[in-house]
Formats: structure tokens, C-alpha cells, sequence
């Protein structure tokens, strides 16, 4: 009897299709880490009429770490999921900053500018030490007046001539229409800008120009993912139709700016609409940032490239410790923290492919705790990669010669002193207590009485706003 | 935060943190040494702040959360809009912090601000109300009222920092590391000797490891008798260990034991050693300074021959700009801009760019005000350089002054970096 039942419901799972469940996929692309979230659909677009609006457990989440992977193969695996649980997506949601990978970069390489005598190459006058926006071979000069067509098509030659793959120009100062007409009919992107504008909105026209390109391959491979439904990405204060953006020239050549604040932006709103708190500083700890974010106005951005104008409620201060500052040996034999990052690519090495030490390295046993973090991370075999982690660093404290040493569990707990310090000192200025986000929030909250000692995942969050929208 | 915690060398990064929201500021002890120190600002105050500290504690006795500022350029202060804040922690932990304060056109000798941390009403009436810019003031001194108030909230770290065994600790620390440091680089004994403004500057380092000796030895012995020009010992001090501390990549271990290494000898009443009652000389004579320190000690480090290093100054300039006519009460009145062999840092706020060109000869940009403007210019014009690195107002040559500028003034520069 018991065998006919069985051989029954499996014919009834084999000729019925399955009931596919209709989601919300929020995600999340950092500048190191993808954060994908699905979530009940009906549940969250329902949260008006619904008392309670506590967030709904995520139906399926996961974590990938970027430089093990591009981002068009793990939108391919999202892709799986979505078939293999039967999801049926209906709406993406979107926090980026992935573009702060740029951060260490000159920009600016296949971007041209024509512009009036007496101002070439001059935006990073501002600081001298700041990273270049523009490629001074693709600067082209003249005196303000009318310019002949063929004098421009020549123009277009000499920078195709230089760079094939050029395809933006920023044009200063030109009004003729024959300028624009020639430089578009030529296949480029044009960007206007006036060299009598603050050098801080010049530089924002040529950080818009100069990254274009992957901002452009970047929204390409969100809509091959989502594949023509709904999909908002957030910046300045608000989710935008992505598929919208993409159709208006103007708007997509003016995003990057507030594109690559997306992150930032996101989570100052999402505390601003939280009631309880409205006035705080708020602290974000994950992989890739250890930061504050206050509650300041501010008018402009000291970006690597320079000020670039870009109006905000909020400013956000790097803590003076950072996650992947190098843990070394120096020329006196004393353990050391670098001054500057290691770059991305090779990552920490938690993450299994490092040669180098890094701060969160020292914070491994917490993090390879938690498995949501470590299943990101990847790595096969748990025991191995500790013990490669816990060797380098004995390694390391070996390598001291000094009179006095420190263990590295001594530095762990002095960058644990000084990050919770600096916490309370910029909690202070608004309310006595901080408010924490970021998935390595919990290694500096819980002797802070944080609200949040639980790993943090953004997904959670951009369901968090999507309810809290909802409910409005 | 353990109490007691035995520092390490990595301990600088909780001294900082400490001093995390104060820009140019030191610790000191109880007894009158220098804890840390950082000077973020271009003009270096580390021994500017040791000599109010210093004033203030033989002629008034803090208590816990008082302090006392002061701004006189010939008792420790380096010009009228630079606030010197000396304020008692408790009575083994003094913190003093300098900061720019452009409303201020007064001579303030050492003076009560904070009794218990409640404010000198009584000071601070008479202070707003003989200036033009009181609501300025207030502000400002409400920003660094602030300040002091998250010491509540780091009580842990006082009470370590304030610990004398600590502080033994950390000096031992510092001591060893310095050590450590000075093995690394060569011994020796240069000398130098320029010509600036009619002025000989003439210098003489000396490095050794012999026991008995102070390790470092500056002596300026022979520098032209001060007359127009001329800046406090203080003043010199501050600038030449910040580029011993660059030279021997002590950043972050500014404190007694490096102060206790260094014999600094000034000639009294000589160029170095003379204050100037506006300050008016401060940044040229640290920097002219600091070059000569900084050539001294690559030589020191160099194995080519010494007559082949001979070196003069470069041009380099730090010029504030001050917005007339103006009641705002944000510091965007008062824009800073910094100009040296290696770095241009200058700000548009308050300029409108006639001609603004980099090309491989260097920037040449022409400004002119967008309104009128007051500008603090000071630095070295270096004779060498002035092709190549100068200022010009209304094809001028510009040099240490201040400067009246209508929107029909125009300001040229040429600076390679």
C-alpha cells in the first residue's frame, strides 16, 4: 500500500508542472562581492495592507566573491537559480558600487575633448596629486568662433588616428551646430561643458565621459540578467527604471556621477526613513569599506581625480583603518601595517588566492564563521585555508627582531580598540548609540550595543526599503 | 580597552584615532613631555604647541577639562588667526590643538576659555564684542567646544594614555624604535650655507652614533643677524622635525624621545631665532628650513661627492584667500592653496580662470576674483626658479605679503611641478 501511494505522488510531481513562485531579486553589486537576494514577491508589494511589515526571510540568498569570477558568469549562475528553483522573476531591484573599483584608476583614456585655447589639460590643477581624467593626446584646441566642417572631420581623423576605439569627445565651449553634428555623425558620445563652470562640475562632466564605457557594459549585463523585466537600480535618492535610462541619451550621459555613489546613497536613505533614528552617523564595515557616513551637506566630492561637484545630504569619511591595508614586517624588523591597500585582484587572503596578509585576515575566525561569508569566499576546504592563514601569520610574528613584539592577535585587538573608538567618537556628535551595517559589522558591534550583531546582507535592506515604499 | 595594555610601536594608530578629529594638535604629560604629535596643516606647530603648553603651566594651573588659548606670534603663537587651544584631560593628559581661525584680528595672550568645561562667558563676551565678526566666532568656538566633549565618551583610552606607566612604555617604545631607525641611515656632518633676502643661512648637521653624543646635532651658528625678516626658534623647530621624521620614516612617533635626540643650536636674535609680531615670515623661514635640513641629511646619505650636491632653494608658496564683504559664518570664506616642487593643491572657489593650461612645461593660469578678496601670500621666491615657479599680480612679481584684490586684478602663474 505504501509503495502504491509513493509510485502516485511521484507520477502526480512527474505530469504536473511545478507552481513557479513569483520574486523580487535584489541585489547588490560591490566593488569585490555580488550580493543576490530573492524574495517573496506577493509579500513584499502586499506590505501595505499587511500589519505586520517585518521583513519576510529571503527565499533564496547567496554571496560571490568578484575576483574569482566577472560579473557576466555570476549573472549566469543567477541565471540558473532562477530556472532550477522555478522563480519567476518579476522585478530586480539594484545597489551598486561596483564602479568605486575604478577608484585607483586614470580615467579618461578614450575620451576626446575640444576646447577652447588657453584651458587644455587642466582639471586636475585642483591637485596635482590627484588621478588624471583625461588622455593629453586626445586634446584638441582651437580658438573660440565658427569651425569648417572639413576642418572638423579632419579633427575626427587625427583622433581616430591616435585612438581607434575613441568614441566620446567632450566639447567645451562650442555652441556652433555644425561641432556637435560632425563629432555624432562620427559614431561619438557627446558630452558638453563650459570652461567657465567651477573646475568641479568640468571634472564631473569628464568622470561621466570617462566612464561611460563601463557603465555602459556594466547596465548591459544587468539587463541581459533580468532580461526586460522591471529593473531599478538606486541613486540620488530613488530607484530608476533602468530600462528608461538606457533610452534617454541625456540621462544615461549624466549617472556615473550619482552611479557610483549608488551604495552610499542607498543606505544614508534607508536610515533617514527610518524613523527611530532620524539624526545619526552611521558606520559601514564589509569587505571592501570601513567608513562613516554623517548627516552633512555637502556640495562637492574630494574623489581620487579630484573635486568633483556632486550635491548630497550626506558625506562619507573613510575610518583610519582600512580592510586591506597590508600586514608586513618593516625595514626594522617590527610588524607593520602599510600605509596604502593592496589592490583588489588578489584580495585577502580569506579569499584563498592572497600572497599577502591584509587587516581582515586577522579577523579570519570570525569571519570563517559565519557561513554566509565563507560560502562566498569558496574555498573547498575550510581546515586548510585556516591553517595557510594561521601560518603566515606566525610567519610573521616570527620575522620580529625588536626588543618589543606584538602578537597579531595583539594588533587585532588594537585595530579593534581604535575602529571602535573612532566609532564613538562620530557616533557622539548626533545620539549615543551607532547604527551598523556592512557584513563585517558584527566584528566591531556587539561591545557597542549595536542594533545589529547579525551579519549583515544588503539584500536584506533593498527588501527592507522596498517594504518600507510599499507601506507609504 | 585593556588598562593595562603595554604599548607597542602600533600604538600610534590609537594616539591618532585619539586625535582623530583635531588637526594640528600634541599630547602632552603631566611633567611636561610631548606624548604624540600630528601636524596635517603645511605649516608644522608640533614646538609651537609645546611652547604654550609650556607658557600656560608655569603661570596658571589647569584643571581637569579648563583650557586656555592664545594667538600672540612672540610668545609661542604663529600668527593672529591661529588659535592655540591648551586644554587639561586630567592632570597627568594635556591636549593642545591649533586651528585657523580668520575672524580673528586680535592679539590674545594666554587667556582662560574653559573652567571645568563650562565656557568663559565673561572672555568670550569681550572677545565677540570687539570684533566685526562675532557671529563667526561664536560658531567657531562652539566647534570646538564640541570637540572636547567626545573625550566623555573615551574614558578607557585617558586612563591608559594618562597611566604613567604608560606613558614610560610608550617612550620606551619610541626610544628603541628611533634607535632602530638612525642605524639605518648613515653617519655624518654637512654643512651648507645660502644666501635669501640678504640673509646667510648657514647650517651644520651632525650625525652620530657615538654614546656619549646627542644624536642629532642642527646648528645654525653663523646665520645672518635677524633684521626685516625673521622667524621664532619655534617656528624653525617645528619644520625640521617634521622632515627628520620624513628623513628616518618616523611618522606617527613625533614625541620626547626624538625631542630628547635632536641639540638644536639657534644663534639668538639671528634670522631663526627672532620672532616677528605678525608672523608674517613664519612659512618662508620653515620652509628655507626645511630645505636645508632635508639637502643636509640626503647628502649625509649620498656616496657621491659632496661638492657636486650644491643645491639652492625652489619657490614654493602657501596662500590663503579671505572673501571681503562677506557675513557667512562657513570656513568656504577662507580657501587655503599650496603650491611646491611636487604638489599643486589650489581651490576655484573664489576665482574665475582666465587661462588655465598644463602642458609639459608646467600650469600657466591666469585668475581673477570673482569678488573682492583678501590674500595672504607667503613662501619662498626663490631667484633660481623664477621662470619657472612664480606669481604675478598685475605682472607683478609677488612675495610674502597680504594683498587687497579687486575683480580687476589678475593673478598669473607658472609653476612646474
Amino acid at each position: 500500500m505504501a509503495q502504491l501511494i509513493m509510485t502516485q505522488a511521484l507520477k502526480q510531481e512527474i505530469s504536473t508542472p511545478a507552481i513557479s513562485t513569483q520574486v523580487i531579486l535584489s541585489l547588490f553589486i560591490g566593488e569585490t562581492y555580488v550580493e543576490v537576494g530573492f524574495f517573496d514577491y506577493n509579500y513584499i508589494t502586499d506590505a501595505k495592507s499587511k500589519k505586520n511589515k517585518q521583513l519576510s526571510k529571503a527565499l533564496f540568498t547567496q554571496l560571490y566573491y568578484l575576483p574569482h569570477q566577472s560579473l557576466k558568469s555570476i549573472f549566469a549562475q543567477v541565471k540558473k537559480i532562477i530556472a532550477e528553483k522555478n522563480f519567476e522573476l518579476n522585478e530586480t531591484y539594484i545597489v551598486s558600487r561596483y564602479l568605486e573599483r575604478l577608484q585607483n584608476f586614470r580615467l579618461g583614456g578614450s575620451v576626446a575633448q575640444l576646447i577652447s585655447a588657453g584651458f587644455e589639460n587642466s582639471t586636475h590643477f585642483g591637485n596635482s596629486l590627484s588621478l588624471s581624467l583625461a588622455n593629453p593626446s586626445l586634446i584638441i584646441s582651437k580658438n573660440l568662433g565658427a569651425i569648417s566642417d572639413e576642418d572638423l572631420q579632419k579633427d575626427v581623423e587625427h583622433i581616430k588616428k591616435i585612438n581607434p576605439d575613441c568614441d566620446k569627445i567632450i566639447i567645451y565651449d562650442f555652441q556652433e551646430t555644425n561641432v556637435n553634428e560632425i563629432f555624432a555623425k562620427n559614431g561619438f558620445q557627446i558630452f558638453n561643458c563650459s570652461t567657465s563652470d567651477p573646475s568641479a562640475k568640468v571634472r564631473k562632466t569628464m568622470f561621466n565621459a570617462g566612464v561611460s564605457g563601463t557603465q555602459k557594459e556594466f547596465f548591459s549585463d544587468i539587463l541581459e540578467l533580468t532580461q526586460n523585466t522591471p529593473t531599478a537600480i538606486w541613486f540620488d535618492g530613488k530607484w530608476n527604471d533602468l530600462i528608461e535610462i538606457q533610452s534617454l541619451p541625456e540621462q544615461l550621459a549624466k549617472c556615473a556621477m550619482p552611479l557610483y555613489m549608488s551604495g552610499v546613497d542607498f543606505l544614508f536613505h534607508l536610515n533617514k526613513s527610518t524613523p527611530d533614528h532620524p539624526k545619526r552617523a552611521q558606520f559601514h564595515i564589509d569587505f571592501d569599506n570601513w567608513e562613516v557616513i554623517k548627516q552633512i551637506k555637502s556640495k562637492s566630492w574630494k574623489s581620487p581625480w579630484g573635486e568633483i561637484q556632486f550635491e548630497s545630504e550626506f558625506t562619507k569619511e573613510t575610518l583610519s583603518i582600512s580592510p586591506r591595508q597590508e600586514i608586513l614586517i618593516d625595514e626594522t624588523s617590527r610588524l607593520q601595517i602599510s600605509k596604502n591597500s593592496i589592490s583588489t585582484e588578489t584580495g585577502p587572503f580569506i579569499a584563498g588566492r592572497s600572497v599577502k596578509s591584509v587587516v581582515i585576515d586577522l579577523f579570519s575566525d570570525e569571519i570563517l564563521n559565519q557561513p554566509g561569508l565563507y560560502k562566498m569566499i569558496g574555498s573547498p576546504d575550510l581546515a586548510a585555508l585556516n591553517t595557510k592563514i594561521k601560518s603566515q601569520f606566525k610567519a610573521l610574528e616570527n620575522g620580529q627582531k625588536s626588543e618589543i613584539q606584538i602578537s597579531c592577535k595583539e594588533l587585532k585587538n588594537l585595530i579593534s580598540d581604535s575602529v571602535q573608538t573612532r566609532i564613538s567618537f562620530d557616533g557622539f556628535e548626533s545620539v549615543n548609540s551607532s547604527l551598523m551595517s556592512g557584513n563585517l559589522a558584527f566584528l566591531f558591534s556587539s561591545k557597542l550595543n549595536s542594533e545589529n550583531n547579525d551579519c549583515y546582507f544588503w539584500s536584506n535592506s533593498i527588501a527592507q526599503q522596498l517594504i518600507h515604499r510599499a507601506s507609504l | 580597552m585593556k588598562i593595562n595594555h603595554t604599548p607597542s610601536h602600533l600604538d600610534r594608530l590609537l594616539l591618532a584615532t585619539f586625535l582623530n578629529r583635531f588637526g594640528n594638535s600634541s599630547l602632552f604629560t603631566g611633567k611636561g613631555d610631548l606624548l604624540f604629535s600630528q601636524d596635517p596643516d603645511p605649516l608644522k606647530t608640533t614646538t609651537s604647541r609645546l611652547v604654550c603648553f609650556q607658557l600656560v603651566k608655569k603661570y596658571l594651573k589647569l584643571q581637569p577639562q579648563s583650557a586656555v588659548i592664545c594667538n600672540d606670534p612672540q610668545n609661542g603663537g604663529t600668527d593672529l588667526h591661529r588659535l592655540f587651544f591648551i586644554y587639561c584631560i586630567n592632570e597627568n593628559l594635556y591636549l593642545v590643538w591649533d586651528q585657523t581661525c580668520p575672524w580673528l584680528d586680535l592679539k590674545i595672550p594666554p587667556t582662560p576659555w574653559l573652567d571645568k568645561g563650562v565656557e568663559n562667558s565673561f572672555i568670550l563676551d569681550a572677545l565677540f564684542s570687539a570684533s566685526k565678526n562675532s557671529d563667526q566666532l561664536k560658531l567657531f568656538f562652539s566647534k570646538q567646544l564640541q570637540l572636547t566633549l567626545n573625550f566623555k565618551k573615551t574614558t578607557d583610552m585617558i586612563a591608559l594614555f594618562s597611566s604613567e606607566k604608560y606613558q614610560r612604555d610608550w617612550f620606551k617604545v619610541c626610544s628603541q624604535l628611533l634607535t632602530d631607525k638612525l642605524k639605518l641611515r648613515a653617519e655624518g656632518d654637512v654643512q651648507k650655507t645660502i644666501q635669501y633676502k640678504n640673509n646667510t643661512f648657514k647650517i651644520r648637521i651632525l650625525i652620530t652614533e657615538k654614546q656619549q653624543l646627542v644624536p642629532i646635532t642642527i646648528d645654525f651658528s653663523g646665520t645672518s643677524a635677524a633684521q626685516e625678516v625673521s622667524a621664532a626658534t619655534h617656528i624653525v623647530e617645528s619644520g625640521l622635525l617634521v622632515e627628520l621624521i620624513k628623513y628616518y620614516g618616523l611618522e606617527g612617533y613625533l614625541c620626547q624621545p626624538l625631542l630628547n635626540a635632536m641639540k638644536l643650536v639657534l644663534p639668538p636674535k639671528s634670522v631663526v631665532a627672532k620672532s616677528h609680531p605678525e608672523g608674517l615670515y613664519n612659512f618662508e623661514l620653515q620652509k628655507i628650513s626645511r630645505q636645508l635640513i632635508k639637502q643636509c641629511l640626503v647628502e649625509t646619505n649620498s656616496f657621491q661627492k659632496k661638492e657636486t650636491k650644491k643645491k639652492s632653494l625652489y619657490s614654493t608658496y602657501f596662500f590663503t584667500t579671505k572673501l571681503l564683504d562677506t557675513t557667512s559664518t562657513e570656513l568656504e570664506i577662507f580657501q587655503n592653496n599650496y603650491f611646491s616642487n611636487s604638489r599643486v593643491q589650489m581651490s576655484d572657489a573664489h576665482f574665475n580662470f582666465v587661462k588655465l593650461q598644463n602642458r609639459d612645461k608646467g600650469y600657466l593660469c591666469t585668475f581673477k576674483p570673482r569678488q573682492p578678496i583678501e590674500l595672504f601670500f607667503r613662501g619662498i621666491t626663490s631667484g633660481d626658479d623664477q621662470d619657472v615657479r612664480c606669481f604675478k599680480l598685475n605682472n607683478k612679481l609677488m612675495t610674502t605679503g597680504n594683498y587687497s584684490l579687486t575683480t580687476d586684478d589678475s593673478v598669473e602663474i607658472t609653476w612646474v611641478t
